[in-house]
């Protein structure tokens, strides 16, 4: 409980203070504004590292799917082979007496059973059988004089004709074979009673080829091959038409930059000022980089397609420094790499800079198709000439004017650099005409940005994440 | 000029300009208070600094239906208690029990400036320094001061009435200082 001299006691203290105000020191605020500049640079450099981690899982996940495709292909191209080569040996080696039983299950109008009777020689399937290479597993059961080869057929056509060599179709499997049918003997041979020969393929493309002695209508089911035509995109002609985008790219952007003896020597001759150097790339962190603009491409070949464009390329940092450069009017953010430039520099308080470098970049690219469904991806690899346009300095609190300053001679840029570009386009086909793709990708300048002159070399790193809308003619 | 709402959203948005403007509106007030609550000036703007980037970086959050500077001085008061808590946990405040402290005169402040008002609250010992400013000043309880410190309430009372009796005393230095300087003019 406060008494009333408690309550007179406070409300003196109270009213003695309420509303007194006291000036800080000045160096309060530039604190405060390197502080915030710092915390929004980690800011982006969380954002930067999220497109970095996309870009790199993307590349990463497209090499996979790459890898996995090869695969894929390298075993249909073993089974055809395989295919071709049991089917010529049993037509030489059979009595070439080829009948086709049709199945009684639900699709029993589309699918035949092929009986081959007459085969004189099981060991020349199971020779054709051993050259498969992986995870074939053969199994000779049930020998005898009559042979069949049992199987489902999607057109129904004859097997023979359908599984030669110089057919385009290509032989692929069900998973699993169901033949019921009774077993009259067993040996480790396998030859003695007739031959039943079995293919299990890891469940890739072929999972069984049986023959049996028995009479096809005593074989209740069958799954064993499976044959399907390859299928072919219906817009693979359509991919090799002229095709045009827009495309737009945003990411992280380092300057991979070395020394700075422009701005050390400034350093050592100011006596009286303390400048900045300009901080090296681990004091400058991660800067962002943009782009757009459009582009052509064609595809050449099966899985190669070529492109090119013209973009606007924008690759801005933020450093701390304490020079501006003073003019007639006023005082402009400075950066100590361009001192060479002028000698009408002045030390101030530490200020964040914003460095843009702008460019018109024409790049050339070859594409790899690692796959070309309704969804594709692509591997991309090229060079582009990026043409300096026009640098620029801006102080972030808006103290002083900002500095620019085109290509040419007075500049410390070099007007055309080389840079080389690596990246995956993840694709997907809208309609006939419309394509859209998400680009992850990075692109590193070969050659320094900067002069010779200036002995300092900055080599810009980009990891970005582009969008494409393509309109296929 | 900007009005309090076009700053509070210039600064939302990062701003720089916004937040020079806004910083230069409020720091003056917000400085006497941390002073209150620091050891020293230096202390003082340390806080301030602090204080003002935790401002910026939540400004977004604040619902324009709270007063602006009742919810800055919040947290203001919280920076000054975070920066102040590890020298709480080092020396701990105990009760003081000496009841000679508690008879003291009254002694008026209108003769006092507000700055020379200051300075002697910046005298206090610590402890004594943050919970009269939390009781007396910003209005708290002593329940809500001792689970804000995490101390007792029988502390925050007895630590109140000693930097009360403290002030007293210096209150009353002060104005015999004043008085032999004004004879002996």
């Amino acid at each position: 409980m406060k008494t009333s001299e408690d309550r007179n006691f406070e409300e003196e203290w109270k009213s003695a203070l309420d509303g007194a105000e006291m000036a800080p020191s000045d160096h309060v605020w530039n604190s405060i504004d390197l502080k915030i500049s710092h915390a929004e640079q980690g800011e982006m450099k969380k954002r930067v590292l999220f497109y970095q981690r996309v870009a790199a899982a993307s590349i990463l996940f497209a090499l996979c799917l790459g890898a996995a495709g090869w695969f894929w292909n390298y075993e249909d191209a073993s089974v055809k082979s395989l295919a071709s080569q049991t089917v010529g040996e049993n037509q030489k080696e059979s009595a070439s007496s080829i009948a086709k039983v049709p199945f009684s299950n639900q699709n029993s109008s589309n699918s035949s059973a092929v009986t081959i009777t007459e085969s004189q020689n099981a060991n020349s399937i199971k020779s054709a059988v051993g050259n498969y290479e992986n995870g074939v597993k053969t199994r000779i059961e049930n020998g005898g004089k009559n042979h069949a080869l049992a199987s489902e057929a999607s057109n129904g056509s004859d097997i023979a004709a359908m599984i030669a060599p110089a057919d385009k179709n290509v032989l692929t499997l069900g998973k699993e074979a169901e033949l019921e049918s009774r077993r009259t003997s067993q040996s480790n041979t396998g030859f003695e009673n007739g031959s039943v020969t079995e293919l299990a393929t890891n469940g890739l493309s072929m999972s069984a080829i049986r023959l049996t002695g028995k009479p096809v209508e005593q074989i209740e089911s069958a799954r064993t091959f499976k044959i399907a035509k390859k299928e072919q995109s219906p817009t693979d002609d359509q991919n090799r038409n002229w095709w045009a985008s827009v495309n737009g790219s945003g990411g992280a952007y380092n300057q991979s930059s070395s020394s700075n003896s422009v701005a050390t020597s400034l350093f050592q001759q100011s006596a009286t000022s303390t400048f900045y150097a300009a901080p090296n790339s681990k004091e400058v962190g991660v800067g962002t980089s943009f782009s757009y603009g459009m582009s052509m491409g064609k595809k050449v070949a099966n899985r190669w397609v070529v492109m090119g464009g013209v973009n606007y390329l924008n690759q801005s940092i933020d450093y701390q420094t304490n020079i501006v450069l003073q003019d007639a009017s006023q005082s402009k953010a400075f950066l100590a790499d361009l001192a060479s430039l002028s000698s009408n520099l002045a030390s101030t308080n530490p200020y964040v800079l914003r460095n843009t470098n702008e460019f018109i970049s024409v790049p050339l690219q070859a594409g790899y198709l690692l796959l070309n469904r309704k969804a594709g991806v692509q591997l991309n690899a090229g060079v582009a000439a990026d043409i300096f346009y026009r640098n620029t300095m801006t102080d972030l609190s808006g103290q002083f004017g900002s500095f620019s300053q085109a290509a040419g001679d007075n500049s410390v840029y070099r007007n055309l650099n080389w840079t080389g570009l690596l990246g995956t386009e993840l694709s997907y086909k809208m309609n006939r005409h419309y394509q859209v793709s998400l680009m992850p990708g990075f692109r590193y300048s070969f050659n320094s940005v900067l002069k010779s002159s200036t002995g300092s070399t900055i080599n810009p790193l980009v990891w970005d994440v582009g969008f494409r809308l393509k309109y296929v003619f | 000029m900007h009005s309090e709402k076009e700053l509070i959203d210039g600064c939302a948005k990062g701003d720089r300009a916004a937040q020079r403007a806004f910083y230069e509106r409020y720091c003056g007030r917000m400085m006497a208070l941390c002073n209150r609550y620091a050891k020293s000036t230096q202390e003082a703007e340390d806080i301030l600094q602090e204080g003002f980037i935790k401002i910026f970086g939540s400004i977004a959050s604040f619902r324009k239906e709270a007063k602006l500077t009742t919810w800055m001085t919040r947290i203001m008061i919280n920076t000054a208690l975070n920066m102040q808590r590890q020298k709480l946990y080092l020396l701990p405040m105990v009760d003081v029990n000496d009841a000679n402290l508690y008879e003291q005169e009254e002694i008026g402040l209108s003769d006092f400036h507000f700055t020379e008002l200051i300075r002697m609250v910046q005298s206090l010992p610590d402890g004594c320094r943050i919970i009269f400013n939390l009781f007396a000043i910003e209005g708290y309880g002593h329940k809500e001061i001792a689970d804000m410190l995490n101390i007792s309430e029988g502390t925050s009372k007895s630590q109140y009435n000693r930097a009360k009796s403290l002030l007293q005393a210096k209150l009353k230095a002060e104005q015999k200082y004043e008085n032999v300087r004004g004879q002996k003019l």
